[in-house]
């Protein structure tokens, strides 16, 4: 892959929301993006109140001495519980509220000391809105109808997505670090059949990306979600730094995921597979007809030639095959079609410009927005710490939201491949020619009717 | 002087009355040409890479790809030609396949 494409930062020393959401910029027909990004961090929505802290203290502590240690903390006021020594303490400008509970808590007369939390009303019944202030630019969830398919189901670490891809950016090991926004997702002990160990890093950007998609940690304030972010991801390295495997470490890799046991327990009910080649494979079929036996369902991407052919394995039938739409729920020009192709979910057009926070385009690039590392810097410095929210475009992308229906089709209590696949095809809104089509399969999932339709919430 | 005006719009009428007719030929034809030329190109190189056990992107038959292709770059929506990439990679199959330039 080229590196010398340019990067382009939309939003380089970003610090805030309204900045993100006022930036307009137009786009043009030719422009050529590497990749478009923010940078993070950034806070949307306050989880804290800025400069103030709660403190209890000890029942022996006095009233005199509290205060004493307060101000030692860096407390400018302080007012006090009506029900017990607690304290809501309002610090001096320049003290940093970590510092002063550092500070408090190695203070032997302090029960506990905690930010000032924010605390918001309820969600409206059956509708669940993160708090992650790039969501609102991730138009392909909003294309799901997301927030009331969470209201139905989030997901649970009872059932994890294999990503078998490039890695994911899931632990600090040598030149590697985790995504900070996978700060609350579960990780289950993945390899690496690449290098064979068992550290499957991501050193490309593409799995990192695609297994945000899935289960970024979401409602925490930082960046953007994932469809299914209550699911546990298993990262297993197919793909080397250019993208590039084979057949028998896909199968190898398929076969690791099946086989998994936590506690006696097969985790893994998901296999995403944004990956393809143009050959079909004895060994890659026998695992994936083992995955299906084994109860584990398994997706794949139909490839992104703009042709009549459906990649292998997405057209084995015992696999979801999975097509791309753009922003207005049209194939999207790189998305394979044919008679193979299951259905098609939101993979974006990064020269169309339909898509934006309130229906209407915004000036951004429609790609799907998750973040990974910036693959330039991995390149060139070797560093794999650049991260960022990018847009990025495909049938890898449209893939793993099919990924994360299928197991929140698991945790609704469907356990056959066979099973999920029908829940997924069957209550696809159809698209193009009536009934299905080889340009739309089945038609774009719909998370909301098929978690309604079948299993807890039947 | 006027005879020569007269030869000319003669001329010109002649150019005018015959560019509807054969203009829209020639190009239908040049396109098919490129057509066919590219597909003879294509068969030539689809059975360059067959004899040496390679896929359509010249890679070692199994070979997976992020995205299922080489051609497509995710980060960018570009689509490379395969020829090019393939040619890229084995400057041999560009001698063997593609169409002698003509010499200057």
């Amino acid at each position: 892959m080229s590196r010398a494409i340019r990067l382009l930062a939309f939003f380089g020393a970003l610090a805030g929301v309204a900045g993100f959401a006022g930036h307009r910029r137009d786009l043009k027909a030719d422009d050529v993006y590497r990749v478009a990004s923010i940078r993070i961090p950034e806070r949307g929505r306050r989880a804290y109140r800025p400069g103030e802290v709660i403190v209890q203290f000890k029942d022996a502590v006095g009233d005199r001495d509290a205060s004493d240690m307060m101000r030692e903390a860096g407390g400018r006021t302080a007012r006090r519980s009506r029900f017990g020594p607690r304290f809501l303490v309002h610090l001096d400008d320049g003290f940093e509220i970590a510092d002063a509970l550092d500070r408090l808590r190695t203070m032997p007369g302090v029960e506990f000391a905690e930010p000032n939390g924010v605390a918001r009303a309820f969600q409206s019944a059956g509708i669940f809105t993160p708090h992650d202030p790039f969501y609102t630019s991730q138009w392909h969830f909003k294309m799901l109808n997301s927030e009331r398919m969470w209201g139905i189901q989030k997901g649970d670490t009872s059932v994890a997505v294999a990503v078998l891809d490039t890695g994911i950016a899931y632990e600090d090991f040598g030149p590697y670090r985790k995504a900070p926004d996978f700060g609350g997702t579960v990780f289950l002990p993945g390899h690496d059949f690449i290098n064979d160990d068992d550290h499957a890093n991501d050193d490309n950007f593409h799995g990192t990306h695609v297994a945000s998609t899935i289960a970024e940690a979401t409602d925490n304030n930082v960046g953007v979600a994932g469809l299914a972010f209550g699911c546990a991801l298993m990262p297993v390295k197919v793909l080397d730094a250019e993208g590039v495997g084979s057949f028998f470490v896909v199968a190898e890799g398929i076969d690791y995921a099946v086989n998994f046991t936590q506690n006696g327990q097969h985790p893994v009910k998901v296999i995403n597979l944004s990956l393809g080649g143009d050959t079909t494979s004895t060994s890659v079929r026998q695992a994936v007809d083992r995955a299906t036996a084994a109860g584990v369902t398994v997706v794949a991407a139909a490839g992104n030639d703009g042709e009549n052919k459906i990649s292998f394995p997405a057209a084995l039938p015992n696999v979801i095959g999975v097509g791309a739409v753009d922003g207005r729920k049209v194939r999207a020009p790189y998305s394979n079609f044919g008679p193979e192709l299951s259905v098609v979910a939101p993979g974006g057009d990064i020269r169309r410009d339909d898509t934006g926070p309130d229906g209407v385009p915004d000036g951004r690039p429609d790609g799907v927005l998750q973040q990974t590392f910036d693959p330039d810097v991995a390149e060139q410095e070797g560093r794999y710490d650049e991260f960022h929210y990018f847009f990025v475009v495909g049938t890898s992308q449209a893939t793993p939201h099919v990924a994360a229906l299928a197991a929140l089709l698991y945790r609704q209590g469907i356990t056959q491949p066979a099973a999920i696949k029908a829940a997924i095809e069957n209550t696809a809104d159809d698209l193009g020619a009536p009934g299905r089509d080889d340009t739309f399969g089945h038609g774009l999932i719909n998370p909301v009717t098929a978690l309604k339709g079948y299993g807890l919430n039947q | 002087m006027p005879a020569v005006e007269l030869l000319l719009s003669l001329l010109l009428a002649g150019a005018l009355d015959a560019a509807p007719k054969d203009k829209p030929v020639t190009s239908k034809s040049k396109s098919a040409s490129v057509k066919a030329a590219r597909a003879r190109e294509e068969k030539c190189l689809d059975g360059w890479l067959a004899e040496r056990k390679l896929d359509p992107y010249g890679m070692p038959e199994g070979t997976m790809y992020a995205g299922g292709t080489p051609l497509f770059d995710e980060a960018t929506g570009r689509q490379i030609d395969r020829l090019e990439y393939v040619y890229r990679k084995h400057p041999a199959a560009k001698t063997a396949c593609a169409p002698a330039r003509k010499a200057r």
